[in-house]
């Protein structure tokens, strides 16, 4: 996908950049979802999967302390990394998360650490597709 | 804020933007509406200047929302929307089904306008490819709404490759999501 866009020269938006909330490392196994949170209804989601990919925000979380950062803000700054043409909308409803993702874009990533991240990432298996099967048609 | 350029398209927004979604739909509390609208212009002083929505979240009241929030300081603001979706006023959001139907994308732009209350939509995203209607003809529709001004540029949202070459040959693609 990446490659086609820039060839075409097409921005790149990617949404629920910090994994529908999973990746601020704000929540876990044992977070109830309340009623009516669509996230209840995702496979990404279950119990069971966000046990398994925990992992990826144990990585963030090392990362965030070598940079004195937040999970989210090196979600977030390895996205930006990526292509200069990327542009990451992170929701929220509450001005400490804004003002927490506005930091992201001074993290610097060096590509040592940016070759870290990936390599650590690539030996984690993601538990639970993005959506149920019949949201993904 | 850094500014960055969405591919080839000139549309230059802020390197981060804000979601919208979460204000008034999908992850189960509707927030209160003075506060919403005081976290986006929050948002705009810290240079954001990108903000999504889509005509399903709420159904509807998510374009409200920012139409309320972002009308005021349209200058200074990239909107984002989205069609794509059968929508009844009573029916569950997105429920209804995929629709991408020429004039099913026109009354939605003309919906999302009224609601936003502004006289053009910056960037237009199909929500979700529509295997009944040939991406032609939605890239085609969309270049009709860019030629009578209502819409600046045209997105995609979960498309493969292939749909978007052939949507980007009728009308180039800004926006992939």
């Amino acid at each position: 996908m990446i490659p086609t866009l820039e060839e075409l020269g097409i921005g790149f938006v990617p949404y629920s950049p910090l994994g529908k909330g999973f990746l601020t490392g704000k929540m876990d196994e044992n977070t109830s979802l309340g009623k009516g949170d669509f996230r209840s209804t995702l496979p990404r989601f279950t119990p069971e999967a966000r046990k398994t990919n925990q992992s990826f925000v144990d990585l963030l979380g090392t990362i965030a302390k070598q940079k004195n950062a937040t999970p989210a803000q090196i979600a977030l700054g390895w996205l930006l990394a990526q292509k200069p043409w990327t542009v990451p909308i992170p929701g929220t409803t509450k001005l400490s998360r804004l003002d927490e993702n506005i930091g992201s874009p001074s993290i610097e990533l060096t590509s040592n650490d940016l070759r870290e991240i990936d390599s650590a990432a690539t030996k984690i298996p993601v538990e639970g597709d993005r959506y149920p099967e019949h949201l993904e048609k | 804020m850094q500014k960055r350029k969405l591919g080839n398209s000139n549309l230059e927004v802020s390197a981060l933007g804000l979601g919208c979604m979460g204000m008034s739909f999908s992850y189960g509390v509707v927030h209160d509406e003075q506060e919403m609208i005081s976290l986006m212009h929050a948002a705009v002083d810290r240079g954001i200047t990108f903000f999504d929505t889509a005509e399903v979240y709420g159904p509807f009241t998510n374009e409200v929302l920012l139409g309320k929030a972002l009308s005021p300081i349209r200058d200074k603001v990239v909107i984002a929307t989205k069609f794509g979706f059968n929508i009844t006023p009573e029916g569950k959001p997105g429920s209804q089904g995929l629709n991408s139907r020429p004039e099913h994308i026109k009354q939605a732009a003309e919906g999302s306008l009224e609601r936003l209350n502004i006289d053009y939509i910056d960037l237009l995203y199909q929500h979700r490819v529509d295997p009944d209607v040939p991406i032609e003809d939605v890239a085609g529709v969309v270049k009709e709404l860019i030629q009578e001004g209502k819409i600046r540029h045209f997105g995609l949202s979960e498309a493969g490759v292939q749909t978007i070459r052939r949507a980007h040959a009728v009308q180039p693609v800004a926006a992939l999501q």
